[in-house]
């Protein structure tokens, strides 16, 4: 077994997909405990057996179609009508819009490419300093993640929801929590903005009535997008999966048909596009299951809240420590890995200290969030990196204001957690 | 010939992906729209449409390996130089069909031992049909991994 | 045989902490002290080992050893598990009571023969129509969105014979399906309800009880034999009393549990007279067919009827 894992481990060293790294730890695993492999393929299997799941492939065809469409342009520039008059003006609106953008397109890099690439050069132009211009466009490419319907909002929402928990883990919970704690990182990252933006020569653009309303119009389709994510929901109408459905076959109507922007022709490709991410996500969840199947099986997650229980006696200590170890797990696995993996053997524990398994959901994805930007290792980082060929140690340093500013509001996203439930 | 061929072969399968998501679109928005306006539904629906994200999700899988997307930690293979990055590739890609090898075969396995014992998936199909995923699938990205070990290491950075 | 340490792990969708849940670790306790440690019972309550069909394929490849499982899902191995459950079956306690210790041990060997060793059998009382709005009249009956087990054949031909089209899904769906409207309607025992946490939803039950419900505590065979004589006699008694304590224990909590609901503005209402005959008719057909379909064996119902005859009304 420990010969195997070395094995598994050094496999995975040289870049051997984690799925592949999960289901082998999984098969050893099972190998161990003296259980027919068929087991491993029985848990695997109950991928198909989960409620709601339908709601990744559809929110991913969503954030696909946004992305290729005229949204991105029609995005900023409402923000900009809205938002650019004031000091910082440009910097805000490069918020915003990546918080809304990555919402719907999730953690997979789109948004630094879809959005950060023109905004990049238009803060340079305004005369943000390039150094807060890199680090503002790499770190606002995972801002956004706590927003519905964002991949790993969902994602958590579904592992967690399975644990039948009381309290229980509902989308529409999680979906109304992550308001704001995701509100209060883009107010920090605003105000500093300001501050930034205080003494450049002027605002990027003076407030105009008719630009706002002509903004508005060219914006209408894109506009009640939030409301039938939120809205269905909340009004009890819609399950998560359908208003995932309902969501895309809109997305699909608008950038299809209404505003043709997507050509039908194209829209095949786009969808195989769309499913390959999926792919590679739903294939790792299924390899998780398997996974924590047997972690389950041999009574992990009680020895590991055994072992917390003596060594950490409360739950500040627990979040504490929760916030170093999911920082770390952050910046060198990829978040829908870390999510699957670590929700059901973190969330009894979490429990057991009184933490709400909402409030919990919402700390780990903003832990996991800064992850991604968070040096030498997060994604985001070489991202950037590759799309405005710089360097690591310079995006590094663009980055650490940011990542200090984040790190506050996580901080008091994790001490306060009247943020995530007080909506409730 | 050969290249064309392939080429058929990797435009059927987007095709596919593709007729398998607009299906389930489709499914999901009949499902709504017979609930709200007629206070009905399929029965069979729910069911159905779970099984299809399986099986999405390993077609997807399959595309995403032609594509070289499957998430990995390629850090150190990064720094490593050309002809080492090509060995460290090739054997990860080698285990990786290994594993998926391995999948396909106990997935096989369960397909039998629930043919032994069969349930009704719905009217008129045995619950075992929709198992045939599994050897299916990972048996074709047993294969694609495999192939892929002998091509060159992958440049994706997003 | 048996000197190493056997360890039998039981799955169940029961949670942690229920009165069920209560008993069995109790009868571990039990077989802990009186087998000196040679016989370990673990539980994984709450549904972390997946549905009960899950389980059953578990069990088959050797990782679980048994299962607290529900009759519909365990009618896949031996179809005359749900026996107790055919509807309109058993009119009153009463009859249950005395029907029970006659045709249990029947069951028992039934399962045998299907490689299955009963630990024991425990009601979980009768199962009322609930729902999120009155349902009186045949009219409101058809217009629901009715949820049924996965795999419970019998309460989906009852349903479609009665003009209803219920959906079926895992019992871990229905929280949600219920807060979002996707179902509407359920049939549950009172405690089933609380103890699934439904009952903030379900605002009306029909006062008709269309069948009681019964678990099974089953081990697979092969394990259950790797015991020796003695230890197994210690493990059977054990549990014997737990599915007694649990027996005796439900028509307290069923009652409880209704008062609780009741409290929370739940309103128990009558379905005029036609509606409930229609039923009843119904319950007999359903019945009645399966009998001239053999899904479940005739010489067991015949028991039953004897039993249920002796036990009077
Ligand atoms: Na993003
Ligand atoms: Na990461």
């Amino acid at each position: 077994m420990l010969i195997g894992l070395a094995l598994v481990l050094l496999l995975a060293a040289l870049g051997m997909p984690l799925f592949a790294v999960i289901a082998a730890i999984a098969l050893l695993g099972f190998q161990a405990a003296g259980y027919d492999l068929i087991a491993v393929a029985v848990e695997y299997y109950r991928l198909g057996d989960k409620p709601g799941l339908i709601a990744i492939p559809m929110f991913t065809l969503a954030g696909y179609l946004l992305g290729e469409s005229g949204t991105p342009t029609r995005l900023v520039r409402l923000s900009m009508a809205m938002l650019g008059w004031l000091p910082g003006g440009l910097a805000i609106v490069a918020i915003v819009a990546c918080a809304f953008f990555t919402a719907f397109t999730g953690a997979s890099g789109m948004t630094i490419v879809a959005i950060g690439a023109f905004l990049y050069p238009a803060l340079v132009k305004a005369h943000y300093p390039e150094r807060y211009s890199l680090g503002l466009v790499t770190s606002s490419g995972s801002l956004g993640l706590l927003f519905a319907p964002s991949l790993p909002l969902i994602l958590y929402g579904f592992v967690a929801g399975q644990l039948n928990t009381t309290p229980a883990v509902t989308m529409r919970d999680l979906f109304l929590a992550g308001l704001m704690p995701g509100g209060l990182m883009i107010l920090v990252l605003a105000l500093h903005a300001m501050w930034v933006g205080r003494q450049l020569p002027k605002a990027a653009q003076s407030f105009d009535l008719g630009e706002l309303w002509a903004a508005l119009k060219d914006a209408k389709w894109e506009l009640p997008l939030p409301l039938i994510v939120l809205g269905g929901i909340y009004s009890g109408k819609f399950a998560a999966s359908e208003a995932a459905a309902v969501t895309t076959l809109y997305v699909l109507i608008v950038t299809v048909l209404i505003k043709k922007e997507i050509k039908i022709g194209k829209l095949p490709d786009l969808m195989a596009e769309a499913m390959r991410l999926v792919g590679a996500i739903l294939i790792i969840l299924g390899a998780a299951g398997a996974l924590s199947n047997w972690l389950v099986d041999q009574e992990v997650p009680n020895h590991l809240f055994d072992f917390s229980r003596q060594h950490v006696h409360s739950a500040g200590v627990f979040l504490m420590l929760l916030n170093v170890v999911l920082l770390m797990v952050g910046m060198f696995i990829d978040i829908f890995s870390a999510i699957v993996i670590l929700t059901p053997l973190l969330v009894p524990v979490a429990m057991a200290y009184g933490i709400h398994p909402v409030h919990f959901g919402i700390v780990m994805l903003a832990n996991l969030q800064i992850g991604y930007f968070m040096p030498p290792a997060g994604m985001d980082l070489f991202i950037a990196a590759y799309r405005f060929k710089t360097n690591i140690l310079t995006l590094t340093r663009a980055c650490a204001p940011f990542f200090l500013l984040v790190g506050a509001a996580l901080l008091i996203i994790t001490w306060w957690p009247w943020l995530s439930l007080g909506l409730l | 010939m050969i290249e064309k061929l392939l080429r058929g072969l990797h435009r059927a399968e987007d095709l596919l992906l593709a007729a398998l998501l607009a299906a389930l679109l489709l499914l999901s928005v009949l499902q709504i729209g017979l609930r709200m306006f007629f206070d009905t539904g399929l029965e069979w629906a729910e069911t159905v449409s779970r099984m299809g994200v399986l099986w999405l999700a390993l077609f997807g899988a399959l595309g995403a390996a032609r594509a070289h997307r499957h998430i990995a930690i390629d850090a150190l293979p990064r720094l490593l130089p050309p002809l080492w990055r090509r060995v460290a590739w090739a054997i990860a890609q080698l285990a990786t069909a290994v594993i998926c090898g391995l999948l396909a075969w106990y997935g096989w396995g369960m397909l039998q031992m629930e043919r032994e014992a069969p349930a009704v998936f719905v009217e008129g199909v045995a619950s075992w049909w929709p198992m045939l995923a599994f050897p299916f699938g990972f048996g074709l990205l047993s294969l694609r991994f495999a192939i892929a070990a002998f091509g060159q290491p992958s440049e994706h950075d997003v | 045989p048996a000197s190493a340490q056997q360890v039998i792990k039981i799955a169940t969708l029961a949670p942690d902490g229920s009165a069920w849940m209560k008993e069995l670790r109790t009868a571990a306790a039990e077989v802990q002290a009186g087998t000196q440690g040679r016989v370990q019972v673990k539980y994984y309550p709450g549904g972390v080992m997946g549905s009960d069909s899950v389980v059953l394929r578990k069990m088959r490849l050797g990782q679980l050893q048994g299962g607290v499982l529900t009759s519909s899902e365990l009618a896949a191995v031996y179809p005359d598990a749900p026996i107790y459950s055919l509807p309109f079956l058993f009119s009153n306690w009463t009859q249950v009571e005395k029907v029970r210790p006659q045709i249990d041990p029947i069951l028992a060997r039934g399962f045998e023969a299907k490689g299955l060793h009963m630990l024991g059998a425990s009601g979980v009382g009768f199962a009322y129509i609930m729902s999120t709005k009155p349902l009186r009249s045949k009219a409101d009956m058809v217009g629901t969105k009715l949820w049924i087990p996965q795999n419970d054949s019998i309460a989906e031909t009852t349903f479609k014979v009665a003009g209803i089209s219920p959906i079926p899904l895992p019992l871990g769906d229905v929280f949600t399906s219920l807060q979002t409207g996707l179902v509407d309607t359920v049939a549950n025992t009172p405690s089933g309800a609380v103890a699934l946490q439904w009952h903030g939803k379900l605002r009306y039950m029909v006062n008709l009880p269309l069948s009681y419900v019964v678990g099974y505590t089953v081990v697979d065979l092969k394990a259950w034999q790797k015991l020796s004589p003695a230890d197994q006699a210690i493990v059977a008694k054990a549990f014997a009393a737990a599915s007694a304590r649990t027996d005796a224990g439900i028509k307290r909590d069923d009652a409880s549990a209704l008062a609780a609901m009741q409290k929370q503005g739940l309103t128990v209402l009558n379905m005029d007279a036609a509606e409930s005959a229609r039923w009843r008719e119904i319950g007999a057909r359903v019945t009645h067919q399966m009998e001239v379909d053999k899904t479940i064996s005739p010489d067991v119902l015949a028991a039953v009827r004897k039993a249920i005859a002796g036990a009077g009304k």
